[in-house]
């Protein structure tokens, strides 16, 4: 039919008022959808950067084979020997895929201050590792807050310390060290023995930044070693505020008398490469004849809070869209439905002068279709205006698991909105649909003769 | 007071119209009653969601209605200083004596020691924080929880050195349950009291604990039993031991905590004022609390608001859309019934009782199709209920059963806010042939 | 029922009768003017009409369509206002009051019928009837019963009482319509072409019904038509013509 397109948009200016009121209804909808898309994008990203950078694992986690679950049981037996970490690197090295990869090494160790001690988790890191993630880009786009030190610079910024370290903040309040290195220097010495049960212990005890940390060696004895806290910092776990230490990797494994490493931590360009990079390097390294376990940043056995949270998010956020979807097509219904009841005998004429029912529900359609696709547009502007709007606001929320409170942001993801258009316009069209097909199918001297329209 | 004929007419002729013309606002009563529906489900979820929550934790944790701790027990400056910040002997006394005093409304009383240090197994350590308490109160107040392990057995009085770990605790330690056998009971979701194997690269370890005074304490502790923490974050640091062995541990006889659980639950706040009262009078700084408003609960807590939040969000949307489509309807309506608005207003019938009437009328429509939502959101609630859909959410370690509560708030709000939607959107639909002059509206059509 | 002309000559007297015993003016309508806006066009319907009504007479305004007879009965019946001029009901200048002034002088002292019946489709034809007697507040339900089943005698529709009105004919909606008009006893009636939706038969005998109540009752009633064959049953016709009256004949 001619001029289809045009005569469906004139069709539409016939009852503004009522046109307006679907209109800014499906404006209102698809904003909240926007909205609640650029949340979830926005919790998605948000965790994932914890969970690949923050929490220093990589996009994929590379263990020897078992080593997730008994590496801290058993760290002699299921750890990386230096020949299998070399193994691991070389191959990391000569895949495009792969942006950087690190070695880290945990354990368990107690934190001192001269007066007493707290149980401490440990992580020690390559200092270049240290500051590609920390200073990525994913990072200060997604978990800026979070990625910085409370207090003070992480350990790269000082090359010339090798025993610097970084303490989460509440362990640092236990271990009643108010000053980082930075702030102690130049401070008069704390005494040698000092006087742990009087007030004067929080004088002595504020004068440097010197932390002590024991732990047991893999054969059982005893080591210590001297740190200098250069920043304190918010662990992603909120259980780690009261007991987690950062240092270097070399401090740590001399800690532990050891050479190997827990785990290798692959970094990716893209993290949609990761459930691939995993496959393969298991069985590339398998026929080399090392048995690892490599784990992508969305196995659950390895990170089962980001796993668990986004299936969860996803759900509700489905359920809303659903919903919210289902809503909207019950008010085009409607609207659909009086529009054509007012138009019986004009549908009437229409068909008396030839044109099939085909062609007159298609028009019908045509209709709902530029309406939806307005408000649409109107939505999507609202929605970005709503984001725009609350970002600007500063809310913060205190989401689960995190330590403290974070900024309420919203990022509108442009494939969200796609993903969310394509399920709400069809939904719209088909109810237009079912109205208009009912009505066109009716004998052609009912509709002619209708009092209603 | 008599009501007005005219009201009387208003009620009738809006009844009347809704029963004789909802067919042509099916579109409106359908967007409404889906309003509804969403609105119940999600307040149903979310109110079945923290009872469920609280009754486990209630029951695994073995808090009670009143729970009674030192002043800035959980903050900082108690792991600082924990002995400065237990409940001393003589203050235990007081509590004994109060508990004896109302023993009618007492079921039983939990005292607690909680401990931070260290477990060793071999060449393997961990953090851990260790939970001491009363092993044959606690099995009282874990209620469907009492047997609470998924591999070994609980904690027994003639096991004075025995501990059960947390699963993640065990795996750092090298402990595994060695069973694939279904552990929870599919009706209660508690454990099965059934002992399921296990097995540790010792059969002991080694708990240190240092005290605010620098001075460490170890003993070794028999690993009876496996369990889950109910979080990822404690699985992976929490073991129990009876009260005994913690306070031996710590060197003291004081405890962190009294968990006085009651008989009937909802007497909570008035047990809980009346011991603030009696601990006031005895000069006594100790602090009587709902858990619910400790930082214990801040995870919960967390989570519900985040729920809340997205259900305030989901109602404000549905309500607009809602909104519209009554609008859409009534304009329609309206257009329809102009020359009758203008014959009543020929007949001395005043503005605002043409608008009384579209208001009624979109009333009766909202509460009808609250009605229908209510039908739905009942059949809805059934049907999820007794499937066997489970979920993981974030930092819960296991699956939970989906369910969905009847929330009688909710409908009481569903049916108020819908109505309210409707007439708002009436009234704004109205008010133009309102204020149409009277022969314009009469001669319309 | 008398045949045509003489019956209109008969009629005319009567009504010059009743003129001249009651000559004191009870609607006065002085050089009344009212004009629409219809889209970018201007219609000017009344352009200083002037018009008296005595009690109790039976007056028809005739016109072609667009004359400005319906305009002028609702500014008589306070339905609309008039850009100028005067509209003196009992010596009350009705032309200006309040929406709730005008709406109470419609409800006790005017009765309106409508071309279209216009009668509530929800509401049975006692209910339709008692309409304007809800807002008497003096009035209980037994007074108010008494009323419409008086109203609905003197319009032979007593047995119809629950009856729907879809369920009737054209006539007898009219008819409900006229019950309705009648049953606040006002001063005035007030009907816009009642007869233009009805067979000639059936519009002669709502004339004549009408005449009779006007005769029974004493009020005045003001009708506009434009059939020529119902003149001979009216006393006094008006005739309006470019929203001037013309000519009047008794």
């Amino acid at each position: 039919m001619e001029r289809a397109w045009s005569v469906a948009a004139r069709n539409l200016r016939r009852n503004r008022r009522r046109n307006l009121a679907t209109a800014l209804a499906i404006a209102f909808g698809f904003a909240g959808l926007v909205v609640i898309g650029g949340y979830g994008n926005r919790v998605e990203q948000f965790l994932r950067t914890n969970a690949v950078y923050l929490q220093h694992s990589g996009h994929v986690t590379v263990f020897l084979e078992n080593g997730l679950h008994k590496a801290s049981a058993e760290p002699e037996q299921f750890q990386l020997n230096p020949v299998a970490q070399q193994k691991i690197l070389a191959w990391a090295a000569q895949d495009r895929r792969v942006e950087f990869s690190a070695r880290y090494l945990r354990g368990v160790g107690l934190a001192g201050n001269g007066c007493g001690t707290h149980p401490t988790r440990l992580l020690g890191m390559e200092q270049t590792a240290l500051h590609r993630v920390l200073y990525h880009r994913e990072v200060a786009k997604w978990s800026a807050e979070i990625s910085r030190p409370v207090r003070g610079r992480w350990m790269d910024a000082y090359p010339e310390l090798p025993q610097a370290v970084a303490v989460s903040a509440g362990l640092a309040v236990l271990l009643q060290k108010p000053r980082i290195h930075d702030e102690a220097v130049g401070l008069p010495p704390a005494p040698l023995i000092l006087h742990c049960e009087t007030e004067q212990r929080l004088d002595e005890l504020g004068r440097d930044a010197n932390v002590q940390l024991a732990a047991i060696t893999y054969d059982g004895s005893l080591n210590a070693v001297d740190t200098e806290m250069v920043a304190t910092f918010h662990p992603s776990e909120t259980l780690g505020e009261d007991g987690t230490m950062y240092t270097s990797l070399s401090l740590l494994q001399t800690l532990f008398a050891t050479e190997q490493v827990t785990y290798v931590g692959l970094f990716l360009h893209d993290a949609k490469d990761a459930a691939a990079v995993a496959k393969e390097i298991t069985v590339a390294l398998g026929k080399e004849g090392l048995a690892i376990e490599a784990l992508p940043y969305d196995d659950e056995r390895s990170k089962p809070y980001y796993v668990g949270t986004m299936a969860f998010l996803g759900a509700v956020v489905g359920f809303i869209t659903v919903l919210v979807e289902l809503v909207l097509a019950l008010t085009v219904l409607g609207a659909m439905t009086l529009t054509i009841l007012e138009r019986t005998r004009e549908i009437g004429t229409w068909r008396a002068l030839g044109f099939t029912r085909r062609q007159m529900t298609a028009l019908l359609v045509r209709e709902a279709l530029i309406l939806s696709l307005l408000g649409l547009l109107a939505g999507l502007l609202l929605g970005l205006a709503g984001a725009v709007a609350i970002n600007a606001s500063g809310i913060r929320f205190a989401p689960p698991g995190v330590p403290g409170t974070i900024q309420l942001v919203i990022v509108p993801a442009a494939w969200i909105c796609a993903i969310q258009a394509a399920i709400v316009i069809p939904g719209l069209c088909a109810a237009a649909w079912l109205v208009a097909r009912a009505q066109v199918k009716r004998n052609l001297v009912d509709l002619l003769t209708s009092q209603t329209g | 007071m008599q009501i007005p004929h005219s009201s009387q007419l208003i009620v009738k002729v809006a009844f009347r119209n809704v029963r004789r013309n909802w067919r042509h606002s099916i579109a409106a009563l359908a967007t409404l009653a889906v309003g509804f529906l969403a609105l119940a489900l999600f307040q149903g979820y979310i109110e079945e969601f923290l009872r469920s929550q609280l009754d486990v934790i209630y029951s695994r944790i073995m808090i009670g209605e009143v729970m009674v701790q030192k002043k800035g027990a959980g903050t900082r400056q108690a792991r600082i200083n924990p002995e400065k910040y237990r409940i001393d002997e003589k203050e235990q006394q007081f509590l004994d004596r109060w508990i004896a005093a109302n023993s009618g409304s007492v079921k039983t009383n939990v005292r607690t020691l909680l401990l931070v240090g260290m477990a060793h197994m071999g060449g393997s350590s961990a953090q851990m924080i260790l939970w001491g308490y009363d092993v044959p109160e606690g099995r009282i107040a874990r209620r469907k929880w009492s047997w609470n392990t998924w591999a070994g057995h609980p904690l027994r009085e003639t096991e004075p050195s025995g501990t059960v770990l947390a699963l993640g605790l065990g795996e750092i330690l090298g402990c595994m349950a060695t069973s694939e056998a279904p552990v929870l009971d599919p009706i209660t979701a508690a454990p099965l009291p059934i002992e399921r194997p296990f097995q540790c690269k010792q059969p002991s370890l080694m708990l240190t604990v240092t005290s605010g005074s620098g001075r460490t304490n170890a003993l070794e502790a028999e690993i009876v039993g496996l369990t889950r923490a109910g979080s990822r974050d404690f699985d992976e640091h929490l073991l129990w031991v009876p009260l005994r062995f913690a306070q031996d541990l710590a060197s003291t006889r004081a405890v962190s905590q009294y968990m006085i659980v009651l008989n009937q639950p909802k007497s909570g706040p008035m047990m809980r004022a009346a011991l603030r009262v009696e601990l006031q009078r005895a000069g006594i700084d100790l602090e009587v609390v709902d858990w619910i408003d400790t930082e214990g609960a801040d995870l919960l807590r967390r989570g519900i608001d985040l729920l809340t939040v997205f259900r305030g969000l989901v109602f404000v949307v549905i309500l607009i859309i809602a909104g519209a489509a009554v609008l859409t309807t009534m304009m329609k309506t309206v257009r329809e019934r102009t020359r009758e608005i203008g014959t009543l207003r020929s007949l001395g019938y005043l503005r605002r009782h043409i608008l009384a009437l579209f208001a009624m009328e979109a009333a009766m429509l909202a509460i009808l199709a609250g009605g229908i939502g209510l039908l739905c959101s009942v059949v809805c609630t059934l049907a999820i209920n007794a499937s066997t859909i489970t979920y993981k959410g974030g930092l819960l370690a296991d699956a939970i059963p989906l369910r969905v509560g009847y929330s009688f708030s909710a409908y009481a709000w569903g049916f108020l806010f819908l109505s309210f939607v409707a007439v708002v959107a009436a009234l704004l639909a109205a008010r133009g042939v309102t204020r149409m002059r009277i022969s314009e509206a009469l001669s319309d059509g | 029922m008398k045949d045509g002309a003489s019956d209109a000559a008969d009629t005319a007297i009567e009504g010059s009768l009743r003129v001249d015993a009651m000559s004191e003016a009870f609607v006065r309508v002085e050089e009344v003017h009212k004009t629409y806006r219809l889209g970018e066009a201007e219609v000017r319907a009344l352009r200083g009409l002037s018009l008296t009504l005595h009690k109790g007479e039976f007056t028809a305004l005739v016109g072609s369509s667009g004359s400005g007879k319906s305009t002028l009965l609702n500014l008589v019946g306070c339905l609309d206002e008039p850009d100028r001029g005067r509209i003196l009901i009992e010596g009350r200048d009705v032309a200006h009051l309040s929406d709730e002034e005008r709406s109470h002088t419609r409800n006790r002292n005017i009765g309106f019928i409508f071309q279209s019946f216009n009668l509530v489709p929800v509401l049975d034809v006692f209910e339709n009837v008692e309409l304007p007697l809800l807002l008497h507040a003096e009035l209980d339900a037994a007074a108010r019963r008494e009323r419409v089943e008086q109203a609905l005698g003197d319009v032979a529709l007593l047995d119809f009482r629950r009856h729907w009105p879809e369920k009737l004919s054209g006539g007898q909606r009219q008819r409900v319509a006229v019950a309705r008009a009648l049953v606040t006893k006002p001063l005035l009636v007030l009907a816009d072409e009642p007869t233009a939706n009805l067979d000639s038969e059936t519009a002669a005998h709502l004339i004549d019904l009408m005449v009779e109540l006007n005769q029974k009752r004493k009020v005045t009633f003001l009708f506009s038509t434009h059939d020529e064959k119902l003149m001979v049953r009216v006393p006094r016709i008006v005739r309006i013509r470019d929203g001037l009256t013309v000519d009047e004949a008794l």
